[in-house]
């Protein structure tokens, strides 16, 4: 039984330290720079010292003729985080009207914690940009090849799912209905995937291998996002 | 059941046979994962078991034997979660707490690992040794669930067993394992912060790294001021009050619930041992039982599934119980058999005239109480049961809930209220007694005065079918829609005065399965014995007591007493007057004493319509009414009857005078 991974952990100290450090190596390199003396120096400064041996041990970087260049996978991640910033970047700056610096700083917070589906959302609600506002390049997305021009709300209440749609629980409200807490101990916690598969006379979910029966009452307190196919 | 809170011991050494010394085992699990099967398995007795969640009402023990010793088994009421939100998690929080247990047994959905390993690490904060026992194995398997049991034991460091208990497998094993039962290696992962707060919390209660001051933080987190009680033993009332204005305090400035980050402290163990010992076989087609218990929840065809139950209801209980099977044992067995040979053997055998009457007279112990008990209402009963359990092992019930929660909602009730309902439909008592799988007060109170007022049991059902079958159908018609709009009326008005919201529908669904045959019959059985207990001993004491009132002549003058009423107002034969004075002693045996009037040719179809309204809506019966008490309270329990009473008789005069102005052709 594969069990869903919560999706409301806050990323930690480490995870936040890797996006980072595997953010600037992306930039540098969008700059032409590699080597890999340059790059420990500025990460040492940075992060912390011994930080780029770090990644390359956990396979984010590997260090070949002296330059040190991100594997697949540290590329796809530092991808990620810059699409986030940048976009961050955009919405706060262009959106929002902060002024820059409050705009970066911000952005700086958010690029860790938001999800590729998030960072979608945002995407297409800013017209699927493709330069920050320091005229950057922003890492395309899924959302940005289908050129998606309509934003789905990302969070709604259980009860405007369709019947036979899959999503994903987001949020409980859990003091408005006392009710809500039992939802805990039958699994029906942020991050798990459920199925509608009716909505009258009765909401009925499977989630995992269960059926629950719910009214609109209490899937009106159950926040949830479509969930991929 | 507190008082042995102060001396509880720290866990006793299991391994050794402790001679004859009795130790406690508490069978404890979710609801509806077979507990009360285990529970007869283990010990031969037997507790009601259901696929309704929440069916053990009272709580069971038996004793046992097995070769390391003796045992004392509690079967608990099912808990989704500890500390306790419901009364039924309250009394399983109370038996782990305060009878001493030796060591607990989790019975768990061997199909829903995961959720089953929350309970457990919740049970492993009471500090008893456990094992847990995946039972439903069998359905598990054919789901194309690969369990390793063994890595899984490893793992929790107690004794994993898996078990079919309806069919006995894995009992045995069970049963010679029991000593070996340890206390769980691991753990929640709590948030260091988190941890903090409560070992702070622990330290205010001064049970600083106990176990109790570890159950005793976590329960004053989560907000359970149930806890105190257990504590008082052990910390001054003021230490517990403020540990517990610190929980509150600092549960506000979490960034999350403190649920949901005791949730996650769990799932997160819970993760990786689900993924190391559980493997999922990629599963074919969902089969046809699914595919039913699907139909059954859609308003098309479910609706018209819910119509058919209630068609063979009427078939099996109504044309073939009280028809047929009363038939014949009424008419054939008793009327040409049993006691024409009982009274002639009494006329020999005893010599006083007035004994002979109180055996076999009109009102006589065999004649009336036995004939009646037996002959008329034991069928019914009987078919009403076997319906009853065959619904209740099938899974179709909390089906049938999620259709009518709407229909319940205009009463301030959810579809959960559908056990004591439709289980009113056989026994009111029963039923009374069931209210408790209820979630708040407002709904036992509601669910109270429906049963007490528009809840036909068995037998006044079976009655009522007998009573409007030799007439036209517009009888039972009127009868229904008169009940069914009391009910309503009644309802939607009582939830409106009475203070409460309505508490949301939440039910888990079972799956639907061929009923088991030898499940059934031991339900049927268990329920019959129940039944047989609490009626043959009452129908005897009111047979005595007619039979008192009549030899003093007052019968006569009470009936006459009562004619106004019941002639003028209600427009009744005279001597239906008797039978509804039997029906305060008992509901059905009233009913049958009407039965009687109408199968004698006394009423006409207005006078039997009437009647049958008053049947369902008025008779109280002396059961009913100290099930309530003793559920309710006196004081409520007298407003319920004196209502009652009044809308019955208020009911029955309104339907009198329309069918005189609009009389039945």
């Amino acid at each position: 039984m594969k069990e869903d991974q919560p999706m409301t952990r806050l990323p930690s100290r480490e995870e936040e330290e890797i996006d980072e450090a595997l953010s600037d190596i992306f930039k540098a390199s969008e700059s032409g720079e590699s080597r890999y003396e340059v790059l420990k120096k500025k990460l040492d400064e940075s992060i912390s010292p011994g930080t780029l041996d770090t990644l390359t041990q956990l396979g984010w970087t590997v260090i070949r003729n002296g330059t040190a260049v991100l594997t697949a996978e540290g590329e796809k991640r530092a991808r990620n985080v810059i699409r986030c910033l940048r976009l961050s970047e955009r919405l706060f700056a262009d959106v929002f009207g902060l002024d820059s610096e409050k705009a970066e700083k911000a952005a700086c917070q958010l690029e860790h914690v938001l999800s590729p589906e998030a960072a979608d959302s945002i995407c297409t609600l800013l017209g699927h940009p493709s330069e920050c506002p320091h005229m950057k390049t922003i890492p395309q997305g899924a959302c940005c090849s289908k050129k998606e021009m309509t934003l789905n709300s990302v969070v709604m209440p259980l009860t405007r799912a369709e019947s036979g749609s899959k999503v994903r629980v987001v949020y409980l409200e859990l003091k408005k209905s006392p009710e809500v807490y039992r939802l805990l101990s039958l699994g029906i916690v942020p991050g798990k995937e459920l199925r509608i598969l009716q909505r009258f006379p009765s909401f009925l979910l499977e989630a995992g291998e269960s059926q629950l029966a719910l009214d609109e009452e209490i899937c009106s307190h159950i926040f949830v996002r479509t969930a991929q196919a | 059941m507190n008082q042995n809170a102060a001396s509880r011991s720290p866990v006793k050494p299991l391994d050794a046979p402790s001679g004859e010394a009795l130790r406690g085992l508490v069978l404890a699990g979710h609801p509806n994962v077979g507990k009360s099967v285990l529970f007869h398995a283990l010990t031969g007795r037997y507790a009601m078991v259901s696929n309704f969640p929440g069916t053990t009402v009272d709580m069971l023990q038996a004793d046992m034997k097995t070769a390391q010793g003796r045992w004392r088994v509690y079967d608990t009421p099912g808990v989704v979660s500890l500390p306790p939100r419901t009364e039924d998690e309250a009394v399983s929080r109370a038996v782990l707490m305060s009878q001493n247990p030796s060591l607990a047994v989790q019975v768990a959905d061997a199909k829903d690992l995961g959720r089953s390993l929350h309970l457990t690490l919740e049970l492993s904060e009471y500090g008893l040794p456990m094992i847990l026992v995946l039972n439903m194995a069998d359905e598990a398997q054919d789901r194309g669930l690969i369990l390793d049991e063994e890595r899984l034991e490893k793992i929790l460091g107690i004794p994993v067993i898996k078990t079919v208990a309806v069919n006995g497998e894995g009992i045995a094993k069970l049963r010679s394992r029991l000593c070996e039962a340890r206390e769980l290696k691991i753990r929640p992962r709590y948030d260091s912060s988190v941890e903090a707060l409560l070992a702070e919390a622990q330290k205010k209660l001064g049970l600083e790294n106990s176990r109790l001051g570890f159950l005793g933080a976590v329960s004053l987190f989560l907000g359970d001021a149930g806890i105190a009680e257990f504590l008082a033993p052990r910390c001054q009332p003021e230490c517990v009050q403020e540990a517990r204005l610190f929980a509150e305090e600092q549960k506000r400035r979490l960034a999350r619930p403190f649920e949901l980050l005791r949730y996650e402290a769990r799932q997160s163990v819970i993760q990786e041992i689900t993924g190391e010992v559980l493997h999922q076989q990629p599963s074919g087609k969902k089969g046809f039982a699914s595919a039913l218990g699907l139909w059954c929840l859609r308003p098309f065809p479910g609706y018209g599934i819910a119509l058919g139950v209630i068609w063979v209801l009427y078939e099996f209980v109504g044309v073939f119980g009280a028809g047929t099977l009363v038939g014949f044992f009424e008419n054939e067995l008793f009327g040409r058999w049993v006691n024409p040979w009982l009274t002639s053997w009494v006329q020999a055998v005893i010599p006083w005239p007035v004994l002979q009457d109180f055996l076999t007279g009109e009102y006589g112990l065999f004649t009336m109480a036995l004939t009646y008990a037996l002959a008329l209402i034991f069928p019914i009963v009987t078919t009403f049961f076997i319906f009853f359990g065959v619904l209740e092992d099938s899974g179709y019930l909390p089906r049938l809930a999620v259709m009518l929660d709407r229909l319940f909602r205009l009463m301030g009730l959810n579809g959960k209220a559908v056990l004591p309902m439709v289980l009113g439909l056989g026994c009111g008592t029963m039923a009374t007694v069931t209210t408790r799988v209820l979630d708040t007060q407002k709904e036992k109170l509601l669910v109270s005065i429906l049963l007490t007022l528009a809840v036909p049991c068995s037998a006044q059902l079976g009655v009522i079918l007998g009573m409007s079958g030799g007439l036209s159908g517009r009888v039972l018609l009127i009868w229904f829609s008169v009940v069914m709009a009391s009910m309503i009326l009644v309802g939607w008005a009582a939830s409106r005065v009475i203070p409460g919201g309505r508490p949301p529908l939440l039910v888990q669904i079972p799956p639907l399965r061929l009923p088991k045959v030898s499940n059934v019959f031991k339900k049927v059985t268990a329920r019959l014995t129940w039944y047989s207990r609490e009626v043959i001993p009452l129908f005897l004491a009111a047979t005595a007591v007619l039979f008192t009132l009549d030899q003093l002549h007052l019968l006569k003058r009470i009936t006459r007493a009562f004619s106004p009423l019941v002639v003028g107002l209600l427009g009744l034969p005279e001597k239906s007057a008797e039978a509804f004075l039997i029906g305060f002693l008992r509901r059905d045996y009233g009913a049958a004493g009407l039965f009687d009037l109408a199968q004698r040719g006394l009423m006409n179809p207005r006078q039997a319509a009437v009647s049958m309204i008053l049947v369902t809506l008025f008779m109280p019966c002396v059961a009913h009414m100290l099930v309530t008490c003793r559920e309710r309270g006196v004081k409520t329990t007298a407003v319920i009857f004196a209502f009652v009473m009044t809308y019955a008789i208020l009911m029955g005069a309104a339907v009198n005078q329309f069918l005189l102005v609009f009389p039945l052709v």
